[in-house]
């Protein structure tokens, strides 16, 4: 909402700057996004407009524009890359004192050559003008604006932008926001004059409204004027609408729009001697019921749409545009002014549906009172007979609202000072209503009865007075406490330590966090719909932004391989990431089921060049390593078995088990997948875990505690020669059940010459412990000789001799 | 001639004078050793030798010249090893010298893994909330149109809807089931609602999460982004708690030296309803292109639950009041951290996600 600052000091008696009003005004809750700029230093500016421009034969930036200010043409050199022809602009002639964008200086123009060509002057941007910080390209001012008018002239008027909020319909006007100027600085407020003067003919006698639906219509007024002269309106008018952001047409519209935004009550202008039989219904369209507004599109209508029709045709569109078949022309003589209510929720959905939102329906839309159309109705009118002519015909036409009028509300200073926390005296609490335009009586000791002025639709409530008081008073000024009441048990929270704990062990081991869209497009859905576990398509969007995001993701692998494949244009190095991010698994009939993976994927070279090392290439063995590490620090031990998983190549993953339970998988990438997502160089490595198998394992884990042991340990190597097929995980397992085995590590894999086909030679660091006594030679042997027995007949390994 | 006392004496300082110039000519401890045999060597050092002639001194003289010979000989005994000595130091600090690396090559290189700068922020911000007593609770981010507008007082085709545009899960736009559609959540708000269902006062909790609208992207609107919801019910919660619960916040996030603005705002939820700013630490509140010419930032939204929202999950809306408020995490983030678009959070540019 654009506010001319005359316009409200036209109303309000407070004669404050703008500067001090606008600050007030956003701390009560009407924010003022854009702030008055100070013009008094405009001189030798004019409006410009640009007859043509042609490049500069010297300078490939630069270009030569022909401007015309009034009667004179200026040739002036522009390097704006947004110069175009027949724009209005802003011209600065020699002697004009102009921002100078690098230094922030003002500075004084001289005409000058650049570059071999005479610049008779500047087209300025906002920033040279000292009106703002644009400084990307020259300021375009609007079509309407004269060549050869002082710019100061077209900016004189403080212009504040106020974004209202979706409760306050009243703020889309200047009596709302002169209502709120006054209250919030306590000064007086005029309002506008609304008798006029009535001919001796009754309206009632000319013609017919009729109200259909009370539900969707709840006030209808409307005026008749006969004998009217349509032409512009009054320069004063023009101006103000322009700054509003609205085109002027002629006087009978104009007036509609500048009541409209005055009071906040949308009108419209009818052509009376268009209307069939001199009669107005208002109803439901007809299904299919086809109508051509004022912005000459036609559109089919559908009930509960309501619409204001003759006794033929439907003649506007209600609270929403006009019909094309009843608009005041140059030709028109008499008028039919309507004002009325219009239901609030179903004009919004009308206009959603029809894609038409219109500055009345903005209004309609955030339900304004019943109270509100004779106001606006008949301040018109008086307008309207003073600008145009013409006389007014005796009354006007005024169905009686179907609500109580106007809503009174109930406070007490009980409440405003539970809810606060601050005691405000009644009388300030009364003073501060009063100002707003509220009506409170006291109604016992501390309980104030209060009626709710007709332009404040948003005030049903206790709490709405409260937020009335404080608003006004200034949220300053209540007091700033820390909470005093009970503090509630707070519950130790495994899932979240366990996942914050996650991201700090991957942290620790080198991987990056990364956070991915949730989103992926129909191919990855195509791809991915081969790996996950479960078989169901994702969920769909209904009005995705954009084609790549339009399923909900049931895997997280996928975001990994494209973060991976993004930062591979320009990162040569190792890579290491994780997500702990969720995934959602269609559950049908409800919500999704949201499961939170962590996710990470290992590749490049282990070591960015390093005069020390050679680096190696990340692969299985790392991720396995980091799973490994993970496992230690929760605690936890966990096995590896062979992995189906599409995603993986099918010799080189694992599912990952702990205690039985499932809790991740481990894989190189399938080099058909990678392809799939433009990575060139495999190994690409993911696991992932699931926190919530994970966390349900550890929540009936602790660490217990065991003394370190007290006697030595025994070491013995034992190399072994086994089938090429069999898993190092199969000896251990035998290994390890030999009671004094304390720990068995693998140090060496072999295959080649030294040992025949088919097998290969795995090499066991083996450590025997007692926690009894001190192991002797013999005892170890023994425990060996058993340890190669049993590899012998399970498994047929043989001790292999270096 | 006969051997006599002085001519004796004349030749152990004669000894003493050049064993004491060779000495100091000596710089390692080879030829130490060389000048060690050479005068004080027990066989055949020209000291052994000099002292061989005192046999021939007349007995008188005997004595005298005999504790003459010991106190050249002490003396050169000590240089001898003070010399040592200082070789021996001098030897071990050219060793050192040897051994020195060049300190300013690169070390071993050890990967480094950071948190997303969203990470961050909301653990700075849950611990903050946590001393407070705020436990963080997570939700659901596909949601019911039910929990996230209806519930929350904004019901269908009220214009507030348009604070919240909208991604809908298919077939569920404009769904006639009674939780309305499904739909991808536009605010952490609904579990405003669901906590109040499921948990009894006093209530005190802070809920981090994605959120999800209809929008289009620039430098500082993303259609995905993270918000920290907070909600405080129980009896006698005012709007002072609030200032003073977002002013600790603040204060904790940002530093005591910023300045913080509590003013009027609208949500359907809260009434009161609030937006906290911060004054800008870029022009300190003069006004720039950050703050755009207001001196101010806004960082959250915040109000008293309103009492229709406490109605409608059961709560008498006369006993117990409670605030709320949504934080934008990026927001937060952009400001502490600098970062002018918000589109890189998550573009996943390791070349970005390095520099926190």
């Amino acid at each position: 909402m654009y506010m001319p600052f005359s316009w409200l000091d036209e109303m309000v008696e407070s004669k404050l700057s703008p500067t001090i009003v606008a600050e007030r005004l956003t701390m009560a809750g009407l924010e003022v996004t854009t702030l008055p700029q100070s013009n008094d230093e405009l001189a030798n500016c004019w409006v410009g407009q640009v007859l043509s421009v042609e490049p500069h034969h010297n300078a490939d930036r630069l270009k030569i524009c022909k401007v015309i200010v009034g009667e004179q043409e200026f040739q002036v050199v522009c390097g704006a890359p947004n110069v175009a022809e027949n724009q209005n602009i802003a011209f600065a002639a020699a002697g004009a004192s102009l921002v100078n964008p690098q230094t922030g200086n003002k500075e004084t123009l001289t005409n000058a050559k650049i570059r071999g060509v005479t610049s008779e002057g500047m087209i300025c941007s906002e920033k040279e003008l000292g009106l703002g910080e644009d400084e990307s390209g020259i300021l375009i001012l609007p079509p309407n604006a004269i060549h050869g008018q002082p710019l100061h002239d077209l900016f004189q008027e403080t212009i504040l932008e106020i974004e209202i909020p979706a409760n306050r319909p009243d703020g889309l006007s200047m009596l709302g926001l002169a209502h709120e100027e006054s209250a919030i600085f306590n000064t007086g407020i005029s309002e506008p004059p609304l008798e006029f003067p009535e001919s001796n003919v009754p309206i009632t006698n000319q013609m017919h409204v009729e109200v259909k639906d009370l539900d969707l219509c709840g006030r209808y007024t409307a005026s008749l004027v006969t004998g009217i002269k349509v032409a512009p309106s009054p320069k004063w008018m023009q101006d103000r609408l322009i700054q509003c952001g609205m085109r002027p047409i002629n006087n009978v519209v104009d007036i509609t729009n500048y009541v409209m935004l005055e009071s906040g009550q949308p009108l419209h202008a009818f052509d009376f001697n268009k209307i069939n039989g001199s009669t107005i219904v208002v109803r439901q369209a007809t299904s299919g019921e086809s109508f051509i507004g004022l912005d000459g599109t036609k559109r089919q209508l559908r009930p509960p749409m309501l619409v204001i029709s003759d006794a033929k045709r439907a003649i506007g569109l209600a609270g929403i545009i006009g019909g094309a078949n009843t608009e005041v022309s140059s030709a028109t003589t008499t008028v039919l002014l309507e004002a009325a209510s219009f239901h609030a929720f179903n004009t919004r959905r009308t206009g959603t549906e029809l894609r038409l939102r219109t500055e009345a329906s903005l209004r309609f839309e955030k339900g304004e009172r019943t109270s509100l159309p004779p106001i606006g109705l008949r301040r018109a009118t008086r307008l309207l007979l003073e600008l145009a002519g013409g006389t007014a015909s005796k009354g006007i036409i005024d169905t009686k609202p179907t609500d109580q009028g106007s809503q009174k509300v109930k406070l007490t200073m009980r409440r405003l000072v539970s809810l606060l926390g601050a005691k405000i005296p009644l009388k300030e609490v009364r003073r501060t209503l009063s100002a707003l335009g509220f009506n409170p009586i006291m109604a016992g000791n501390s309980t104030l009865e209060v009626t709710v002025p007709y332009w404040r639709a948003d005030i049903t409530i206790e709490d709405d007075l409260i937020e009335e008081v404080a608003r006004v008073i200034g949220y300053d000024k209540i007091p700033t406490t820390m909470l005093s009441t009970s503090i509630p048990y707070r519950k130790a929270d495994l899932y979240r330590t366990t996942k914050e704990k996650l991201r700090d062990t991957l942290t620790g081991q080198g991987f990056q966090e990364i956070v991915t869209y949730p989103l992926i497009s129909q191919e990855i859905a195509n791809i991915s719909s081969d790996w996950s576990t479960t078989t169901s398509e994702p969920l769909k969007l209904y009005n995705p932004l954009r084609p790549e995001h339009k399923f909900l993701r049931t895997e997280l692998a996928s975001s990994m391989l494209m973060t991976l494949t993004s930062n591979r244009r320009f990162d040569d190095g190792p890579i290491l990431l994780f997500e702990i991010g969720r995934v959602y698994l269609p559950n049908p009939g409800d919500l999704p089921q949201e499961n939170e993976l962590l996710t990470a994927v290992l590749s490049g070279p282990t070591i960015l060049d390093s005069w020390l090392e050679t680096p190696s290439t990340f692969d299985f063995y790392h991720g396995k390593g980091a799973v490994e590490g993970i496992m230690q620090v929760f605690g936890l031990t966990e096995k590896y078995a062979r992995c189906d998983e599409q995603l993986f190549h099918p010799g080189r993953a694992a599912v990952i088990t702990s205690d039985g339970k499932v809790i991740g998988q481990i894989g190189e990438v399938l080099p058909h997948t990678l392809t799939q997502f433009n990575i060139e160089k495999p190994p690409v490595t993911i696991f992932q875990i699931h926190l919530n198998e994970l966390v349900s394992l550890l929540s009936s884990y602790s660490a217990s505690f065991m003394p370190p042991p007290k006697f030595p340990a025994a070491e013995r190597d034992l190399a072994l020669l086994v089938d090429s097929n069999l898993t190092a995980g199969q000896i251990l397992n035998v290994i390890y059940r030999e009671p004094l085995i304390q720990k068995a590590t693998l140090f060496d894999v072999y295959t080649g010459s030294q040992v025949p086909k088919g097998k290969r030679s795995l090499a066991y660091r083996l450590l025997f412990q007692s926690n009894e006594r001190t192991l002797i030679a013999k005892e170890v042997d023994q425990a060996i000789s058993k340890i190669l027995a049993a590899l012998e007949v399970e498994l047929g390994a043989a001790r292999r001799q270096f | 001639m006969a051997p006599s006392s002085s001519h004796f004496i004349e030749s152990l300082n004669e000894i003493k004078a050049y064993a004491t110039i060779e000495l100091g000519e000596i710089s390692d401890l080879e030829k130490l050793e060389i000048w060690r045999i050479t005068y004080l060597g027990r066989a055949d050092g020209h000291f052994t030798r000099a002292l061989k002639s005192i046999k021939s001194l007349p007995e008188e003289q005997k004595r005298s010249a005999g504790s003459f010979a010991n106190e050249i000989k002490s003396f050169l005994e000590a240089q001898f090893l003070e010399k040592q000595q200082d070789l021996t130091i001098q030897g071990l600090n050219s060793q050192l010298q040897e051994e020195g690396l060049d300190i300013s090559l690169p070390g071993r290189p050890s990967l480094i893994g950071r948190l997303h700068p969203t990470t961050k922020i909301l653990r700075e911000a849950c611990a903050a909330f946590d001393s407070m007593g705020f436990q963080t609770i997570e939700g659901p981010e596909v949601e019911w149109e039910l929990f996230n507008f209806g519930l929350l007082n904004i019901p269908k085709d009220h214009p507030a809807r348009d604070m919240w545009n909208t991604i809908w899960i298919d077939n569920n736009y404009n769904s006639e089931d009674i939780r309305g559609g499904m739909l991808l959540r536009t605010h952490t708000s609904p579990m405003q609602a669901r906590i109040l269902q499921n948990t009894k006062p006093p209530i005190r909790v802070v809920i981090p999460g994605r959120c999800y609208r209809y929008e289009a992207t620039d430098a500082t609107h993303e259609w995905h982004f993270f918000q920290l919801e907070g909600l405080a019910v129980d009896e006698g919660i005012t709007f002072a708690h609030l200032k003073g619960t977002l002013y600790e916040f603040a204060r904790q996030t940002f530093g005591s030296q910023r300045k913080v603005r509590f003013r009027c705002d609208y949500f359907p939820f809260v009434e009161p309803g609030v937006e906290m700013a911060i004054d800008c630490f870029k022009c300190e509140g003069r006004g720039c292109r950050i703050c755009q010419n207001t001196g101010w930032i806004e960082i959250m939204g915040a109000g008293m639950v309103h009492p229709k929202v406490l109605e409608m999950v059961g709560y008498d809306s006369s006993k117990y009041t409670g605030f709320a408020f949504g934080i934008g995490v990026e927001r937060i983030a952009m400001l502490k951290f600098g970062i002018d678009d918000i589109r890189y959070f998550y573009e996943n540019d390791l070349r970005f996600l390095k520099q926190f």
